[in-house]
């Protein structure tokens, strides 16, 4: 890989990496030192990255969930990222922005879960993409985002009964 | 449910937005932008194979007309060989001055 080869990937891919790793991680300071490790994890070893097992942009968000994940394990050793059946508890809507309560309901997903809603939701790849990314079968990727969409809606239900639409109401 | 299926959902997921990557991280991940005259000297430019191949070829001959034209030897001097149509002068006549200089 040149140098000019590095830095059209970079530019290319560094916007969904970082996104991607923000509504993962939360953070805007982790986002940046987990994307910049994902570059160097290419500038390192660029055989790494295979053309034919599918686009850069899926083999670089594949390292970022790595490395997420890694880094969620190191903080909840206790837990486990395979919480699919988890409920999650409603957040407190009192004196808070929409969009921070958007936030706060994708950050209380189980990791699982939220990696795939946000590949889904926010970034619009498709189910084969997202099984690429993490690893797992098309089958799985449906079963997270059903259970990930069930938790956000029950999390998220004052919101949309604002518009009348709360959760199994329709 | 395939993804985007569940629109009322997504409106309200993408109230929360979150900004691109910011510039620190070009230079965290790239290093510092070079200064103008270290990438005048590591610049470079794609050149398609025949035009390569015509421009070097062009060089090639040029460089050879250039040595071949500095190996041949000069051309001597020409000097008269053939005389005829000279005709000598008919009458010179010669003027002799004496010195003035009574010393000698």
């Amino acid at each position: 890989m040149t140098e000019q080869d590095f830095r059209d990937a970079f530019y290319a891919n560094k916007d969904v990496l970082y996104r991607f790793v923000y509504r993962m991680a939360g953070s805007a300071h982790d986002a940046e030192d987990i994307v910049q490790d994902c570059f160097f994890a290419l500038w390192r070893k660029p055989h790494g990255y295979d053309a034919d097992r599918g686009a850069l942009r899926a083999f670089l968000l594949g390292i970022a969930r790595h490395l997420v994940l890694k880094k969620w394990r190191d903080e909840h050793p206790h837990d486990s990222v395979e919480e699919d059946s988890a409920v999650c508890p409603p957040v407190d809507l009192m004196n808070q922005e929409r969009a921070e309560i958007v936030s706060q309901a994708v950050q209380l997903l189980p990791p699982l879960q939220r990696e795939a809603i946000i590949l889904a939701e926010y970034e619009d790849l498709t189910l084969e993409e997202i099984a690429r990314v993490t690893e797992s079968t098309v089958g799985s990727v449906k079963s997270r985002l059903h259970r990930g969409r069930a938790n956000l809606r029950g999390i998220l239900a004052p919101l949309l009964e604002e518009k009348g639409t709360a959760y199994g109401t329709r | 449910m395939e993804p985007g299926k569940d629109p009322e959902l997504r409106r309200l997921l993408r109230e929360w937005s979150v900004p691109n990557a910011p510039i620190s991280l070009d230079v965290r991940a790239l290093g510092r932008p070079k200064p103008w005259w270290r990438t005048l000297l590591s610049a470079r430019i794609r050149v398609p194979l025949p035009v390569a191949i015509a421009v070097s070829v062009l060089l090639l001959w040029l460089a050879v007309l250039t040595a071949v034209d500095r190996l041949r030897p000069a051309e001597p001097v020409r000097t008269m060989e053939d005389l005829r149509g000279f005709q000598p002068v008919s009458s010179v006549n010669v003027r002799v001055e004496r010195s003035t200089d009574a010393s000698r």
